[in-house]
């Protein structure tokens, strides 16, 4: 398409159009869109092939005509009152991403525009034209946006990856903290009895019985921190399968309790519960549960006190085991977050634990279709209440009420 | 616990070297200061770092033997309590964290043992820095 001037007939500006032609000549092919708007009706005097294609126009149907009878939606926008300024003023405009709204076809759309407008003098040096050169930026800004939502999003994954690392990292130092402390008193008791053994050909058997009760306890507990570790990975995995039965849930409290005594010497443990207490569970992972709950409460009240249990079947359907001690507590903006797997409420002071226990058997006690909450009552302390289903769960008759 | 008459190679009078332990678990104050008697040296245990320096403060310890993470008060804690009492008391900090030896050095004690030790490392870190009084 050839570039058109229009109104060359006009005496005081055909001078000027001779010398323009030769410039405007040059634009026409140009990738940027150039128009010559005259007078303050803005009438398109040039325009190229690139400023006739974004305003969706044909040449012929441009020139000669006010620009805001062919872009109606102009009025109002910044564009328009910019070009007034330009004529009055003489001071030129120059816009970056400058946002015009156009209507193509029947749809509005907001393109954006790199832009100068420039007056141009006649030779009394009255503006009467504003040139404008602009160039159509809408790609490129929606490529940058695109880019910078996408820079925002691999920031945001990168750091949520780091995060995780970090967390995995943590997660190392603590769990190979967590295991070594139960080595540190196998290793110890059994080379202080090999040592005795060297030394004078034999050891007290009540020295070596306490040794070994040790030593024993030790690999249980090791045992059993594996068991967790394991347990978190298969929980993850969605393997964690039970193994339910009808069980009297009595003796599975006692071994638990027992355990965490062992563990103590400034803690009494009161257990308040009828004599039988019926229900459908994992033997195993229930006992889990109450020792991972026991030794928690003698972990964290250093002080000592009374660990109560208490185990009741509020209705056939439900058993409820609360584990309540006089340690610490948890104070209340803990409670959301306490059983999130690596979640740790004493980050600094006491250290001790994976962040694997409580979410471990949070998962357990909702796998038995039962829940694990935690309170801090007003005496202080903690109190973690475990229920599962009861007997009514278990099909045992009636004719054995728990008192 | 029941002191075990030395037998050892080393010389010098242990009984003299009054050594306190300090870990809140019951099993390492046990075993550990099982290995301890049994050089002859005379054992105190706390089980964390307030019980300690209550122990300090009655009965002047040559060695002081410390875990690091306990409840109530931790290791930090108690040597910054120590410092505040202007008490100058060799420690050997012990702990199964693996920046051991950095926390040791951050307390300023005089060594470092990773748990799990082997007894003799113990027996060698205690004869070195538990100078009788």
């Amino acid at each position: 398409m050839a570039l058109v001037i229009a109104d060359g007939d006009r005496p005081e500006v055909s001078r000027a159009h001779s010398a323009l032609s030769h410039l405007v000549k040059v634009f026409e092919p140009a990738p940027i869109a150039l128009c010559i708007l005259r007078g303050p009706e803005h009438v398109v005097e040039v325009a190229n092939e690139r400023q006739c294609r974004i305003w969706g126009r044909a040449a012929a149907d441009v020139l000669g005509r006010p620009l805001l009878e062919i872009l109606p939606e102009l009025h109002g926008q910044a564009l328009a009152e910019r070009l007034v300024d330009v004529l009055t003023s003489g001071e030129p405009f120059v816009a970056t991403e400058l946002p015009v709204e156009l209507v193509r076809g029947s749809q509005k759309a907001t393109a954006y525009f790199d832009m100068a407008c420039t007056p141009l003098r006649d030779p009394s040096d009255v503006v009467t034209d504003v040139i404008v050169v602009a160039v159509d930026v809408t790609d490129q800004l929606a490529a940058r946006q695109r880019a910078e939502v996408l820079a925002e999003e691999n920031a945001r994954l990168y750091q949520g990856a780091l995060e995780m690392l970090r967390l995995r990292e943590e997660f190392l130092a603590m769990a190979s903290h967590e295991l070594r402390s139960p080595i540190t008193s196998m290793r110890a008791g059994t080379q202080l009895v090999l040592r005795e053994l060297d030394r004078h050909g034999h050891v007290e058997p009540e020295k070596l019985r306490r040794l070994l009760t040790i030593v024993d306890a030790q690999a249980g507990k090791l045992t059993r921190l594996i068991t967790l570790m394991l347990d978190s990975s298969r929980l993850e995995a969605r393997k964690l399968v039970l193994d339910l039965e009808e069980v009297d849930l009595m003796p599975l409290i006692q071994t638990a309790v027992d355990r965490a005594r062992a563990d103590t010497t400034r803690h009494t443990f009161a257990i308040d519960a009828p004599a039988t207490l019926t229900a459908l569970v994992d033997s195993m992972r229930i006992e889990q549960v109450l020792t991972n709950l026991l030794t928690n409460a003698v972990k964290f009240s250093p002080q000592g006190g009374t660990i109560t249990v208490t185990a009741a079947a509020p209705d056939a359907a439900t058993v409820a085991i609360a584990v309540t001690d006089q340690g610490i507590g948890i104070s209340p903006e803990h409670h959301a977050h306490i059983f999130e797997r690596l979640y740790q409420v004493h980050p600094d002071g006491h250290g001790t634990g994976m962040g694997l226990g409580l979410f471990i058997s949070h998962e357990i006690a909702a796998l038995h279709g039962g829940e694990l909450q935690v309170e801090s009552p007003p005496a202080g302390g903690a109190r973690f209440v475990l229920t599962v289903p009861g007997r009514a769960a278990a099909g045992v008759a009636e004719e054995a009420p728990t008192p | 616990m029941n002191a075990i008459a030395p037998t050892s190679i080393y010389p010098g009078p242990r009984a003299a070297c009054h050594i306190l332990l300090v870990d809140d678990d019951l099993a390492v104050l046990t075993t550990v200061g099982g290995l301890l008697e049994q050089e002859g040296y005379d054992v105190a245990t706390a089980i964390n770092g307030s019980e300690a320096l209550e122990l300090l403060l009655g009965h002047r310890p040559q060695l002081v033997i410390l875990d690091m993470r306990m409840p109530i008060m931790n290791g930090w804690d108690f040597a910054r309590a120590l410092k505040a009492r202007g008490i100058e008391v060799p420690t050997l900090v012990m702990s199964a964290n693996g920046n051991a030896a950095r926390w040791s050095a951050e307390i300023g004690a005089g060594g470092a043992l990773a748990k799990p030790f082997e007894a003799d490392e113990l027996i060698r870190q205690t004869e070195r820095l538990c100078l009788p009084a």
